[in-house]
């Protein structure tokens, strides 16, 4: 089944935090299901607006997740079910 | 000179239905505040879409009850014999209310129209904006106009919300179709007010428990969980520090 926005968002998420907050670019791909070109599409939009960053350490590049992006978690379940309910 | 001011329903509910559309305003408040929570949260355009329709309504309500209250004030202040300058003031005043009340009303109808038909073409809306305009402008002279193209609107939102329940089957969507109904139900009730005046009291009651509907459901959506919230302040669990460290971690994984 197709994965709405919201959805794509929370696996994206998720998946930065099960790592404790800070995953690899490429591990963030395997994990969040989505195709390189969708994935910086998408991480694009999570860095503009503040859920993740992008890093640098020790010659590798982290995305680490930040406050606003788990506050996206903890309401995600609220989220999502508001808008099943108005079919968005 | 015939006062023409035409307040609908009997005289002991005006007043009630006012209290009862306030209500409503407070319903349509909530969602968009929320739709438009999660707008800024995840850009979600759809929803950006639903919180504009849901603040049309609170504003097409609030002209109508502010409007309701000003026409109450004014015929209550007004001498016998009518002068007839206060009595045009109360009908101008009362036209120009209905005017925008309608108006703002079925843009947010019309508005849900394009979110359950997935129309995001800005020349099409506006076409639709426009036809509610005209339509508006008719329902001056007949308001049955208004409350026919309303029924009409809310069928096309009825069916979509249907839609998504019979797609879904779960409760929350059941709510929202159920309450949409209410509210098209409340429509036809108005069209019958000319030739029943009881016909309004049903249907502001059927209107308000749609929004009543909608209330419930966004009272019952879950708590935000709160396991992802650390104790140390502006620090969440799982989230890292502006350098890149994990909470608690070493800052290499």
């Amino acid at each position: 089944m197709r994965r709405s926005k919201l959805e794509i968002v929370h696996d994206m998420l998720r998946a930065v935090q099960d790592k404790q907050g800070r995953i690899k670019p490429t591990h963030l791909l395997y994990k969040s299901n989505l195709s390189h070109k969708k994935l910086t599409e998408y991480l694009d939009d999570l860095v503009e607006r503040e859920m993740v960053q992008k890093v640098d350490d020790g010659g590798y590049q982290y995305v680490i997740l930040t406050d606003k992006g788990a506050n996206f978690l903890s309401e995600f379940k609220r989220m999502k079910e508001f808008a099943e309910s108005f079919g968005l | 000179m015939a006062l023409d001011v035409p307040l609908y329903g009997p005289q002991w509910f005006n007043g009630i239905d006012t209290a009862f559309d306030i209500i409503s305003i407070f319903a349509a408040l909530m969602v968009a505040w929320y739709a438009r929570k999660i707008k800024c949260i995840t850009g979600d355009k759809s929803c950006c879409a639903l919180g504009h329709a849901f603040i049309l309504i609170a504003i097409s309500f609030a002209i109508k009850v502010l409007t309701n209250l000003a026409v109450y004030l004014e015929l209550g202040e007004l001498s016998k014999p009518f002068i007839i300058a206060e009595v045009i003031q109360i009908q101008i005043l009362f036209a120009l209310g209905y005017f925008l009340y309608r108006l703002f009303f079925l843009i947010a109808l019309i508005w849900l129209v394009c979110i359950g038909l997935k129309i995001i073409d800005w020349r099409v809306k506006m076409l639709f904006v426009l036809f509610a305009g005209v339509a508006t402008f008719f329902s001056h002279y007949s308001y049955l106009v208004f409350h026919l193209i309303g029924t009409l609107l809310l069928i096309y939102i009825v069916a979509d919300k249907y839609g998504t329940f019979r797609q879904s089957r779960n409760r929350r969507s059941a709510v929202i179709a159920l309450s949409f109904f209410a509210v098209l139900l409340s429509q036809v009730m108005f069209v019958f007010v000319s030739i029943e005046p009881w016909m309004y009291v049903f249907g502001e009651t059927l209107q308000l428990v749609g929004f009543l509907g909608i209330i419930y459901n966004q009272v019952t959506l879950p708590k935000a969980e709160c396991c992802y919230v650390s104790s140390v302040p502006g620090r969440s669990a799982g989230s890292a520090d502006v350098r890149g460290n994990p909470k608690g971690g070493s800052g290499r994984n």
